[in-house]
């Protein structure tokens, strides 16, 4: 299905109307404007209509565990107060200079691809480019399931004059000749995914055209030798890693504990895994699917570990945790990569003075990281994280949890799309 | 490996075992802890000893092999150079697993192929064209679907192949065009027609014949037999009856003459469908269905993991894995067909329905499991 100019079509009319989307979007970028304070009047209905349970059939659709807490993160964010500090906060600042004035312009138009890592994110990353003034062309994820174009309906529906900014098209990537008919209308193109997907549009994008590249990212979470001394923390800790399945960016990948021991892994395994367990027992997983591929990560993180005490995979390196419906792995080598999801989380020990050069070989892919440990270990620990590339330090229970306002993976996401336009005083 | 032998002998669905296949799964489990000892430790690891194995329900004792282990470990019981045959697992996406493949488990799925094939009648003297919804053999793919796509292709004399899936640039693509021009071609002619492979691709095919308006009686005796699953294009899977009514509109083919086979590289027991198109367990394999977050076995009539056991194989250790699928088991009765033995019902992958994820290097990761 297609959205163009507040009108939906069928996918067959794609070749017609890309062959008038480069006119129908230069026709709005040099006469029509978007009412920012309408915009975000109209982003606080949707809020205040996900609270009347305008959309429950939505949020129903979607289908994930625990979609109520997103829900309502999403309903704080889209909230009038809290979306004009974000845009208060995030566009650059343009208050005249000696010999110039400053004038803040609309990139253009945006093409937003996004990879369909968050039922949202394809509304959401078109709802940033708006409120900046940019025409939007957004290639609808595969997996998207319909929810996209309910909301940009819905918005539209409230805000008619925001339908010559909006162009949703379910052109699958394949279709090469399309999505470079998309990239050559827009003046900005924002990708959401993997490198697999930021590494194809780096190749598609003609070279007038540039890129804003929201990839994938990692986190993990810092503890001293001390984390006895923090039950609530950990408890806070066990939640996230079971609320979250462990698939977001900003989802906690690896435990490190401050120690040169090896041991100190499996202590904290020891430790750590009543607390998981609890959570576990709290959040059950509901998908079979997913809890399957739970049962199985788990029983095949077992037989790694045998595989490992036997000497196959070499040097014994990983000794395992099971717990009910969760386990851990102690891992001696420290490498920050992705632990096994649905509650398999891996732990190494690393003495925060080898901390930064474990963290450099993830430059750039960085992103949240928790800290467990007395004041001076932690403010050690935060020092190196932040030199090594880190761009959010929170709570271990608020690692997931988006904050009014804040940047996007250490940058101001609305001043991306946007222009500062130098006007010499003559 | 008498018990294997023996088992091997006999029809595809023998209602009589006689604890053969318990003994045959022993003997196997016997061989491999002698011959592979990250084998042994994994079922040391496990608290289990094949004296175990007395009877069909201490079946579920036996500790299985994930795809997931068999995709990370080459895990062969013998040295490699004693191993003639080594099939990658995956073709179409993911990271591919190594199974090996000695002389001595080949001559028993040639025989239990023979069987199959015979019981299905789908061997025939008669010259056939043939459409290969696979791979073209070029000696540079090594799935197993490609070489049982081709190997499909010697149960009755070729007159021609034509191939839907060619390699360009080093890589695979669909030539559906060329389905369509073949399709044609064949249909004038007086020999029968059979489509091999996967069922995605066959489908897209009768679809574009159907939008170019295109629709042909092809001789009798013509068949489509499907393998190897709609993959990365299962958000296009149609259900059954969509299928074969596209097919018989299409191609003038009745679904009497559609016939599906189910089986992995990590389990080559061919299952192939009954005249209700159920998928039976043969008498040279057992499922055990099992509880997705317990792992003990689910029973009939519940939704688990697909445990597969076979003793065919001794190169390598999969005499139980644990696929990826999610399956049900059913009574046999509960078919009508007349065949006894249970069949299997495969309803969908592990995972979240569309796994989303935003962490980094989740794709890889998530590539080993997903095929």
């Amino acid at each position: 299905m297609i959205l163009y100019r507040g009108k939906i079509y069928e996918t067959d009319a794609t070749v017609k109307l890309l062959d008038s989307l480069k006119d129908d979007i230069n026709e709005t970028i040099k006469n029509k404007n978007i009412d920012r304070e309408k915009l975000l009047f109209a982003a606080n209905r949707v809020a205040s209509g996900v609270i009347d349970g305008k959309y429950d059939d939505i949020i129903a659709s979607v289908g994930i565990d625990g979609a109520e807490a997103y829900v309502e993160r999403a309903v704080r964010l889209l909230k009038y107060e809290n979306a004009a500090l974000l845009v208060k906060s995030g566009l650059p600042d343009v208050s005249p200079l000696p010999e110039t004035d400053r004038i803040l312009a609309p990139v253009g138009a945006l093409l937003h691809i996004a990879a369909g890592n968050v039922d949202v994110l394809p509304a959401y990353s078109v709802l940033s480019g708006l409120l900046c003034g940019n025409v939007n062309v957004l290639k609808l994820p595969s997996q998207d399931n319909g929810v996209t174009i309910r909301i940009m309906s819905e918005m539209i529906e409230m805000l008619p004059e925001i339908a010559d900014f909006i162009y949703v098209f379910d052109t699958p990537s394949s279709d090469v000749a399309s999505m470079l008919k998309m990239a050559e209308a827009a003046d900005r193109i924002v990708v959401w995914g993997s490198d697999e997907a930021v590494t194809a549009v780096r190749k598609l994008a003609p070279p007038n055209v540039g890129i804003v590249e929201w990839g994938h990212r990692i986190s993990f979470c810092f503890v001293g030798e001390d984390y006895e001394k923090y039950p609530e923390k950990l408890e806070g800790l066990a939640e996230h890693v079971i609320t979250t399945s462990q698939l977001f960016c900003s989802s906690c990948q690896r435990v490190y504990v401050n120690s040169p021991r090896k041991e100190a892994a499996d202590e904290f395994c020891r430790h750590f895994l009543p607390f998981l367990n609890l959570a576990r027992a709290k959040h059950p997983l509901t998908d079979k699917g997913a809890a399957a591929e739970a049962a199985i990560r788990k029983y095949a993180a077992g037989i790694e570990a045998v595989l490992s005490e036997s000497g196959a995979s070499g040097a014994p390196d990983m000794r395992y945790y099971p717990g009910n419906g969760c386990a851990l792995c102690a891992k001696d080598d420290p490498e920050l990569e992705i632990s096994g999801f649905f509650g398999n989380l891996d732990v190494s020990a690393l003495p925060v003075e080898e901390l930064f050069y474990v963290l450099r070989d993830k430059k750039g892919y960085l992103q949240t990281a928790s800290i467990i440990a007395d004041e001076e270990t932690a403010k050690r620990a935060g020092d190196v994280m932040i030199r090594a590339g880190v761009t959010r330090i929170v709570p271990p229970d608020k690692m997931s949890d988006t904050f009014i306002a804040e940047p996007h993976d250490g940058e101001n996401e609305l001043a991306r799309y946007c222009r500062i336009v130098s006007r010499y005083r003559e | 490996m008498k018990y294997r032998r023996a088992l091997f002998k006999k029809r595809p669905f023998d209602a009589a075992d006689n604890g053969d296949f318990v003994k045959a799964v022993r003997e196997m489990t016997e061989y491999h802890v002698k011959h592979n000892e990250k084998y042994a430790a994994i079922l040391r690891s496990k608290g289990f000893d094949s004296a175990e194995l007395e009877s069909e329900s201490d079946l579920a004792k036996l500790p299985f092999i994930p795809t997931l282990t068999l995709k990370k470990h080459r895990l062969f019981s013998m040295p490699e150079k004693l191993i003639p045959v080594k099939v990658t697992s995956s073709g179409t996406s993911g990271s591919a697993g190594v199974i090996g493949f000695e002389l001595s488990g080949l001559w028993q799925a040639l025989k239990m192929v023979c069987r199959i094939f015979s019981y299905k009648k789908l061997f025939s003297h008669r010259l056939t064209n043939y459409v290969v919804f696979g791979y073209k053999p070029d000696g540079k793919n090594k799935t197993a679907v490609s070489k049982t796509a081709f190997g499909a292709t010697l149960f009755a004399p070729a007159l021609k192949r034509t191939y839907a899936l060619k390699r360009v640039d080093g890589k695979y693509e669909a030539d559906l065009e060329a389905v369509c021009e073949a399709v044609l071609k064949y249909a004038k002619q007086k020999h029968p027609v059979r489509f091999m492979g996967f069922p995605s691709y066959t489908y897209f095919a009768m679809k574009l014949l159907e939008q170019k308006k295109i629709s042909v009686k092809l001789p009798e005796g013509s068949k489509i037999m499907l393998a190897g699953g709609w993959k990365q294009y299962y958000r296009e899977q149609v259900d059954k009856t969509e299928f074969y009514d596209t097919a018989k509109r299409v191609l003038g083919i009745d679904d009497k003459d559609i016939v599906e086979f189910f089986g992995a590289v990590e389990h080559p027991i061919a299952y192939c469908d009954c005249k209700n198109h159920h998928f039976h367990v043969p008498s040279y394999s057992r499922v055990i269905i099992r509880d997705v977050s317990t792992l003990e076995p689910a029973g009939y009539g519940n939704v688990g993991l697909v445990e597969l056991i076979t003793p065919m194989i001794k190169a390598t250790p999969i005499t139980a894995v644990m696929t990826d699928d999610l399956g049900v088991l059913r009574p046999g009765e509960e078919c009508g067909c007349g065949i006894r033995s249970p069949y299997l019902e495969i309803i969908g992958r592990v995972g979240l329905k569309d796994v989303k994820t935003c962490a980094a290097g989740a794709q890889k990761l998530l590539g080993d499991i997903k095929l």
